[in-house]
């Protein structure tokens, strides 16, 4: 909304929402800070409290005069008839003070309690609350506490078990894994791929954490034959369900079960605990707390392994979505592979809207989502925030980039064309990939139904090909004066030609074009940038030459799109 | 828990009825029927997550469903608060300038408001009573972006169209 304090003044939007205290810390502090700065955004944000003021008052001039609410015992006449069951007033011994009332109430709680989600997750809320107050209790009775927890982790038969000591606040000092290897890995990824504390396994604070990060909805809260109480949550993320059980009457935990959405269907964890005790520090031998480890930094994981192709379609996926969406987005994302996983890094403004994007990204399969809103950018974040951009970002060792600072005249100048194209790239992608997809779908051997299909696949074909070379027309435009001008000590044609529209197939027309797209960023990037996205980068006067190439092709494929082509498919 | 949402919410929810449809019985028989389908709700043991945006989003339905929102709605000038409001004007400020000036404002406002969009009017009244952003957006099936917006709008609107001019 606003990127760049100092330069601009205060949107109303932004005053509105500071005014709301919707505004995240770090920018309600820098636009409090321009306010003080500003009089002409001071004078603007009392004008528009002013109006909501107003705004206020003539509410409560409407509405003061008509009366309050209907009081509750009218309400409660007209419940037999409406529900068929005994008046709720009864439920309510503040308006009839009786026993039977009393009675209802309880009974009704009761029932509630076992039967009604909201009462479910409040009371899952209460009982977690209450067993990490009990946790933290027994914590602070003993000095420089260690926890000490020996787990047993199970799932498909195999076991293994998992000694940790860790510091109160969650930071792993030591663990020690024995048993199934192979089940510690893909436990550990569990970890890794959601929101769940790996530091602090079996924690009802961090449960209740997960839980709300995750959003998770409360299925049931339920008594079993030992006493103990299992709080079962469900949620969208890659887990699926996670129960915790709780000891009586301590609230111990004692047993989680965590539910995972894989490529192959769902995998289940179950992490029981065989012993936990508090001991004091200087109890412990050194080999504990001499090796104390950093928490790991998170990396994308390998919950499945997806082939390329799904990869692709996942990568394909992602981008469209952003696309569509990327209004709201602050900074630019980025899409990397990792552990043959899709992974997203994004900065959006609020927890809202991070937990929107996290929530729309996870549904695609292979997409892991990492997304920062701007007071919680972790140090190992791969992107700079756009307030922060300084020439660095591209100031490197890129073979061109010098060169194009000397034809621009400035880094500044130099780095807002390289972000300008990589804008366009990303805008022309989206559109060229949804039809290379399509294309892959309705491939020339597998023809589509029938000529009425046929034409509307060719009419989807022609919007996502038009919308995709309006942005190339863009980029080529950023392109073109570069190759030609500042370059001009290189070998090559001083103008791109232009050639005539060739009629293509659309199947053919968006495989190349997304390619070409492709290659011409991948070339870019690695004669301006440090991005090598390429696999094998070219020698640099081939890519140079490539470069002009591909920006004469896509060049000479013109805006009219080749799907307008009448050739039918075999 | 009907009981506990009913003692919180019955004003509000009178309130926001009411500014819909400007009906004393109208806003009584919403805010009725809001409590009695959450009680429904309740007894058939369905479950809701946030009972304050669903209690919000019933009344509005509802007082919209009544086809009272638009019509039928009278101004300040007629509202029977209106010479509460010009008395109590006349009590605070000491001059015949201040007052007529605050009423010409008061009336542009009100006009103002009523010229507004619905939706944008709409998320207003909810903000008013003090629902936040995502509540708003849930009582009026819109997005959270998009109800940011109509907020934004409808203020940059009210005070061009009662301080710029």
């Amino acid at each position: 909304m606003f990127a760049r304090f100092g330069e601009r003044h205060l949107s109303d939007r932004d005053m509105i929402l500071l005014g709301d205290g919707e505004l995240s810390r770090r920018r309600a502090a820098k636009a409090r800070r321009h306010l003080e700065q500003c009089w002409n955004c001071r004078g603007r944000f009392d004008a528009l409290q002013g109006v909501i003021l107003s705004f206020v008052q003539h509410c409560d001039a409407v509405t003061d005069g008509l009366g309050s609410a209907p009081d509750w015992p009218r309400i409660a006449r007209r419940l037999p008839k409406s529900t068929g069951s005994k008046p709720l007033e009864m439920a309510f011994p503040r308006w009839r003070p009786t026993a039977i009332a009393a009675t209802t109430l309880s009974i009704c709680i009761t029932v509630a309690f076992f039967h009604d989600g909201t009462m479910a997750s409040a009371r899952a809320a209460e009982l977690l609350t209450q067993a990490s107050g009990r946790d933290l209790q027994s914590l602070h009775s003993t000095p420089n506490a260690v926890i000490r927890q020996r787990l047993e982790v199970t799932s498909d038969a195999r076991r293994a078990e998992w000694i940790s000591w860790r510091a109160p606040a969650g930071e792993e000092l030591r663990s020690q894994w024995s048993g199934d290897e192979g089940l510690k890995k893909e436990f550990l990824q569990v970890y890794v791929g959601t929101r769940l504390n790996r530091h602090r396994p079996l924690s009802p604070a961090a449960f209740l954490e997960w839980r709300a990060e995750a959003r998770a909805t409360t299925a049931a809260v339920r008594e079993n034959s030992d006493r103990s109480i299992t709080i079962l949550l469900s949620a969208r993320g890659p887990i699926q369900q996670s129960t915790l059980t709780l000891r009586q009457p301590d609230l111990h935990p004692t047993v989680q079960t965590v539910a995972i959405r894989t490529a192959f269907g769902s995998r289940s964890f179950e992490i029981r605990e065989l012993s936990y005790s508090v001991v004091p520090s200087a109890e412990l031998v050194p080999t504990v707390t001499e090796h104390v480890r950093k928490a790991p930094v998170s990396t994308a994981p390998a919950l499945a392994t997806w082939d390329r192709a799904q990869l692709e379609d996942a990568e394909a996926s992602a981008r469209l979505l952003l696309h569509e969406r990327r209004a709201d987005i602050r900074f630019e994302p980025q899409i990397v592979r990792q552990n043959r996983n899709v992974v997203v890094h994004m900065i959006v403004d609020t927890e809202t809207d991070r937990d929107e994007w996290s929530e729309a990204l996870a549904r695609i399969p292979a997409v892991v989502p990492e997304i920062w809103t701007p007071d919680s950018i972790p140090t190992s974040f791969p992107i700079e925030a756009h307030s922060e951009r300084t020439t660095k970002l591209y100031r490197t060792t890129a073979p061109m980039a010098r060169e194009l600072t000397r034809c621009l005249g400035s880094d500044a100048q130099a780095n807002k064309l390289i972000d300008s194209f990589h804008s366009e790239v990303r805008a022309a992608l989206a559109p060229a990939l949804a039809l290379e997809r399509l294309a892959q779908r309705y491939a020339p051997d597998q023809p589509a139904s029938s000529a009425a299909v046929e034409e509307k696949l060719r009419r989807i074909a022609n919007g996502d090909w038009e919308e995709a070379h309006r942005h190339v027309l863009q980029f080529l435009a950023l392109v073109n004066p570069v190759l030609n001008g500042c370059l001009v000590q290189q070998a090559g044609p001083a103008a791109i030609p232009s050639t005539p529209v060739q009629e293509t197939h659309w199947r053919e027309a968006g495989l190349t074009l997304a390619r070409q797209i492709r290659t011409t960023d991948a070339y870019f990037n690695q004669l301006f940038t440090t991005q090598i996205t390429a696999k094998a980068p070219a020698p640099e006067e081939d890519a140079v030459t490539q470069l002009r190439r591909l920006a004469s092709e896509l060049q000479s494929a013109g805006p009219v799109p080749g799907a307008a082509s009448p050739r039918r498919t075999p | 828990m009907v009981g506990a949402a009913y003692e919180e919410l019955r004003d509000p929810l009178y309130r926001h009825a009411l500014l819909l449809t400007r009906s004393r019985e109208e806003a009584e028989e919403i805010v009725q029927e809001g409590f009695l389908k959450l009680h429904t709700h309740v007894v058939e043991g369905k479950r809701i997550d946030n009972i304050r945006a669903w209690l919000f989003r019933v009344a509005h339905n509802s007082a919209i469903d009544r086809g009272r929102t638009s019509r039928e709605r009278t101004s300040l000038s007629e509202s029977p608060n209106a010479q509460t409001l010009e008395g109590r004007l006349a009590q605070c400020v000491p001059s015949p300038e201040v007052i007529y000036l605050q009423r010409e404002r008061d009336s542009l406002l009100a006009a103002a408001v009523e010229r507004l969009p619905d939706v944008q009017r709409h998320c207003l009244y909810l903000r008013k009573e003090g629902l936040s952003y995502r509540e708003i957006a849930t009582v009026l099936a819109i997005g959270e972006t998009t109800a940011v917006d109509h907020l934004t709008r409808a203020i940059t609107r009210l005070h061009r169209e009662i301080y710029v001019r």
